[in-house]
């Protein structure tokens, strides 16, 4: 049970929605944006969050679009996981969407919820990264297109929610690989996650779980045998995580092995 | 004078064909207003953090972790609950197939089974396996549960 009480909000559309943010901020209220609510929920029922007013985002029909513009793939991001993994849009979207959480929770965890996670994890963020997707970010400011990777490294302001994800479409159609590891389970927390694809000569790759934030890097032309986790992480990305999934050692061990699987993979995809 | 701010309000939920009046708080999760407001127990509390499915009820036929949505936001969905499974095709399986022990985790296995069964007539042992790792039993095998599923695709295939 959640144990504070809180004003509960369902604006139709994004000015609504900031309107309100700007009135309640106004008013000395503590305001969350709300999609999914899963994380919400969690948080909020162990006392480690609280707020005076939820702003429920998911009716605004910008946030539940998946749709194909010109040369753009768009994804609302009030689109479920489960809505993703069901879709062709983004194979690799699918796949990574596919294994993040159980079936039933994916019904109710949101892209933007992943993408916006206090974990960090945010796996869903990996095939954005490697497709240089672009998040429209809706603030009290107006709208504005942000980086998906700056937008992991630097975090989303409070008074700003996520409206959308867009990507070219080439990118949706590469050749891909995926490799994900836990401890115990199907369903997990990863140890490591990898996304990778074949971008005309080059293998881009993107990981999560490894460090604190997810990343992207590319790939050595000279890959063949085996590849060091110290020559792919970017220097601002920090240590190499350790914790209850996995010590350091076994992390870097795990990762480095992980790649090669994905360059693999992606060998036998692109013959 | 002090405006007192709404932090709950009167809402009607559509659940099992009918519609209930009730007065929830914002922060009341749909498995609390279904089981302590409107005495439907089906739906269980384990782990209360949408990890294990015991509280697994159908929104708009599909599954969903009651103790991870708020109430209000069930409003305008169609609800459906252990209680309003009225076929009871799922259930005599999982008996005929010993497929439960203690029942707990039981009403959210065959919500799920029965949703798996509506929305993929086709599924294949990898899509089983994916939907029923949504639900954990510390009973059985779960052997038995895929059991169910897969007799029941098996028999509708044939029909």
């Amino acid at each position: 049970m959640i144990a504070f009480d809180f004003v509960y909000v369902q604006p139709t559309t994004i000015s609504e929605a900031t309107a309100l943010y700007t009135d309640f901020v106004g008013q000395g209220k503590t305001v969350h944006y709300y999609g999914g609510g899963t994380e919400f929920i969690s948080e909020a029922r162990a006392s480690a969050f609280s707020c005076d007013v939820v702003i429920d985002i998911k009716g605004i029909p910008e946030l539940r679009v998946q749709e194909t513009i010109d040369d753009e793939l768009v994804i609302g991001a009030a689109v479920t996981l489960t809505e993703l993994t069901d879709s062709h849009h983004f194979p690799l979207l699918a796949r990574v969407a596919r294994g993040i959480a159980t079936r039933t929770a994916r019904n109710k965890i949101t892209i933007g919820g992943n993408v916006c996670s206090s974990l960090p994890y945010k796996e869903a963020c990996l095939p954005l990264l490697l497709a240089n997707s672009v998040a429209v970010i809706a603030d009290l400011d107006g709208l504005h297109e942000v980086d998906v990777d700056e937008l992991i490294q630097n975090g989303l302001r409070q008074d700003a929610f996520i409206v959308q994800f867009k990507t070219k479409t080439a990118y949706t159609i590469q050749p891909y690989a995926y490799v994900k590891k836990t401890k115990y389970s199907r369903v997990s927390y990863p140890v490591v996650t990898i996304a990778a694809m074949q971008v005309d000569d080059a293998i881009q790759i993107a990981l999560s779980g490894v460090t604190k934030q997810p990343f992207c890097s590319t790939l050595a032309q000279s890959v063949k045998e085996s590849v060091r986790l110290e020559d792919v992480i970017p220097d601002k990305q920090g240590p190499v995580m350790d914790d209850f999934h996995a010590s350091q050692a076994y992390r870097v061990f795990l990762t480095e092995t992980c790649i090669e699987d994905a360059v693999q993979q992606l060998k036998g995809s692109v013959t | 004078m002090m405006q007192m701010e709404q932090t709950g309000r009167q809402i009607e939920l559509f659940i099992n064909g009918k519609t209930k009046r009730i007065f929830v708080r914002y922060a009341d999760t749909l498995l609390y207003v279904l089981r302590e407001r409107l005495g439907l127990m089906g739906a269980k509390l384990a782990c209360g953090n949408g990890d294990c499915g015991a509280c697994t009820i159908l929104m708009n036929g599909l599954p969903i972790n009651a103790c991870h949505m708020l109430a209000i936001e069930a409003v305008n969905h169609d609800i459906l609950t252990i209680e309003g499974l009225l076929d009871p095709t799922v259930s005599n399986t999982f008996v005929d197939k010993w497929a439960l022990q203690c029942g707990y985790c039981t009403p959210g296995f065959i919500l799920n089974c029965h949703a798996l069964l509506e929305n993929k007539p086709d599924a294949t042992d990898a899509d089983i396996d994916e939907w029923l790792d949504s639900n954990i039993c510390r009973c059985t095998g779960y052997a038995e549960i895929k059991e169910v599923v897969q007799s029941l695709l098996k028999e509708r295939a044939q029909v």
